[in-house]
């Protein structure tokens, strides 16, 4: 329960950073004042959308992470790391193009995704899930940018805005759906959480542990996908986040595996912490969000593997 | 004759195409740590899975004191039957008594929080185990031997009537191996509670020395069931490892003990 009330408590300091911070900084009676009379446009127009949005697309991403970490038992197998995000963003702009719903276009590209590389990777060591994982993000990136040269030039703008992780264009509805959609990811946990606090033990101990692993394995790839797809939808295919968080919750609060609240409160701090400064490097153009992110999520990968190797060396 | 613990009727499995078992019958009876024991590859790991429910056997019934586990739903099997495989997962960041509150699982019901008797029991799996004072730590920061019983422990707090271990002691320097087969005889000697253990053993010296009942087996096959020193003889050593021996009781407990001639 600590590291949870840490790690809000935390998020609370950093939401209300981000409402105050930006091109031009308000004091903290402003941004109170300001977040209850409707008038004021800079936190009601332009920083609250954002702000929202970065939270509940950090704790879509931070959850599904934990979660796809903890049943395949492998750091590395986030839906950022094995091309989920890519392949969501491939479904985006071919249902744009079929005229078909976005989400339903994302939920499909990034099951097919999820299936491909889980199917190819089985039974061969981490280190193959985040190869296969590669393989598959290349291939769905390429097909998009091939897809989106097709498409008219007013699309591609405003698509290339969107590849590059943008919370740019944030909207207080989007970020509602997304915030209502993990809601019910958290209810999901909640309810299940009797089979989910054995992730990390293995499917054998998991198995003698009276854990039903078919559902337990439908319940959490179909929550990750549908996660994955709702964030990106949000905020445009987001890298290392959902890879970082996990950890980063860990280390920082001494939670224990699987840690999946930690996780998601943490990808919220993150995301909204790069967003902050992403507003901040560059106030007068839209530096993309992702961008951040990589900044900090790519070092950590880097990290992450020279560590594996000074551990089995 | 009484009833036995496990009674194994025709079991027939096949793992990746091969066949492990077929048409294996034999009845473990009821006493307090049954050894199972063979060369590699004659499924010793199989059968403890199949007690366990954790591989579902082609044909053929595992009975549990006369109720068949394969129509027992997961839970149900989980509160009478505990399963350790034989090399656990190393789990970073998990603390000795994270681990063994995990024990928890099937008794533990949805949305609510660990109960009293959850917490009594993960108190009392710890003090059985001698984890008390550990159990803060980290598991990357115990021993082997402290490991293995934390993994006990968790077993423990499952509150089951069977546990069932895939050769705990594989990777333990001997006075660890002895104090871990204390730890079972422990267990299975208090008072008020009816607890087995079934357990694949790899040492004949360990498993003579600490074991009820013996159960020998070679290729799929039952060769000897029995006490130790019926279980143990030069007869049934050529049978289960193709080795000509000496059976002799050892002069401290009078066990048997194998001395190969080869």
């Amino acid at each position: 329960m600590k590291p949870v009330i840490t790690l809000s408590l935390a998020l609370g300091c950093l939401v209300f950073l981000a409402l105050s911070g930006g091109r031009d900084w308000l004091a903290p009676a402003d941004v109170w004042h300001g977040l209850w009379s409707t008038e004021n446009f800079v936190i009601h127009v332009l920083r609250l959308p954002r702000t929202a949005l970065a939270v509940a697309a950090g704790l879509a991403l931070g959850l599904a992470g934990a979660l796809m970490q903890g049943l395949t038992r492998n750091p590395l197998a986030t839906p950022d790391v094995i091309g989920l995000v890519q392949g969501a963003s491939l479904g985006h702009i071919v249902a744009l193009g079929l005229g078909t719903s976005v989400f339903l276009g994302e939920t499909v590209g990034a099951a097919f995704a999820l299936f491909a590389v889980i199917a190819l990777a089985r039974e061969q060591g981490p280190i193959a899930f985040v190869l296969y994982g590669i393989g598959v993000g290349a291939t769905a990136s390429a097909a998009t940018t091939v897809i989106l040269l097709r498409a008219p030039d007013a699309t591609i703008t405003q698509m290339m805005l969107w590849l590059s992780g943008s919370l740019a264009r944030a909207d207080l509805a989007t970020a509602g759906a997304l915030l209502g959609g993990v809601i019910c990811a958290v209810f999901i946990v909640l309810w299940r959480a009797r089979d989910l606090r054995t992730l990390w033990l293995g499917d054998d101990v998991m198995t003698g542990l009276g854990v039903n692993l078919p559902v337990l394995r439908f319940t959490v790839l179909g929550l990750v996908t549908l996660l994955t797809a709702g964030a990106t939808l949000a905020v445009g295919p987001i890298g290392f986040l959902a890879f970082t968080a996990a950890p980063l919750a860990r280390a920082v609060t001494g939670a224990e595996p699987p840690a999946l609240f930690p996780a998601a409160l943490m990808g919220a701090c993150l995301l909204t912490a790069a967003d902050l400064a992403a507003r901040l490097i560059a106030p007068l153009v839209t530096l993309p969000t992702g961008l951040i992110m990589t900044l900090i999520g790519a070092p950590y990968l880097i990290f992450f593997l020279w560590s594996e190797k000074r551990k089995t060396a | 004759m009484k009833q036995p613990l496990f009674d194994i009727q025709d079991l027939t499995v096949k793992l990746g195409g091969k066949r492990i078992y077929s048409q294996f019958s034999a009845q473990l009876p009821d006493v307090g740590i049954t050894g199972i024991i063979g060369p590699n590859g004659c499924g010793k790991s199989t059968l403890l899975r199949c007690l366990g429910g954790l591989t579902t056997p082609e044909n053929g019934s595992v009975r549990l004191r006369g109720a068949d586990i394969g129509h027992l739903s997961s839970i149900a099997r989980a509160r009478q039957i505990a399963f350790l495989p034989q090399e656990p997962p190393m789990l970073t960041d998990m603390t000795v008594e994270g681990l063994v509150a995990k024990g928890r699982t099937p008794w533990r019901k949805a949305f609510l929080p660990a109960s009293q008797a959850d917490r009594d029991a993960v108190s009392q799996a710890l003090e059985a185990t001698q984890l008390t004072e550990l159990r803060h730590r980290r598991l990357t920061a115990l021993s082997g031997g402290q490991r293995q019983r934390a993994w006990i422990a968790m077993a423990l707090a499952q509150q089951t009537e069977v546990i069932l271990l895939d050769e705990p002691t594989s990777y333990l320097d001997l006075p660890h191996q002895i104090r871990l087969m204390q730890l079972l005889r422990d267990l299975v000697a208090q008072k008020g509670q009816a607890r087995r253990v079934v357990v694949v053993l790899h040492d004949l010296t360990i498993a003579a020395r600490f074991c009820d009942t013996l159960v020998g087996l070679s290729d799929g096959k039952l060769i000897c069931a029995g006490p130790p020193s019926e279980a143990l003889t030069p007869k049934t050593v050529m049978q289960l490892y193709g080795l000509r021996a000496q059976v002799r009781p050892d002069p401290v407990f009078a066990r048997p003990v194998v001395y190969p001639e080869e």
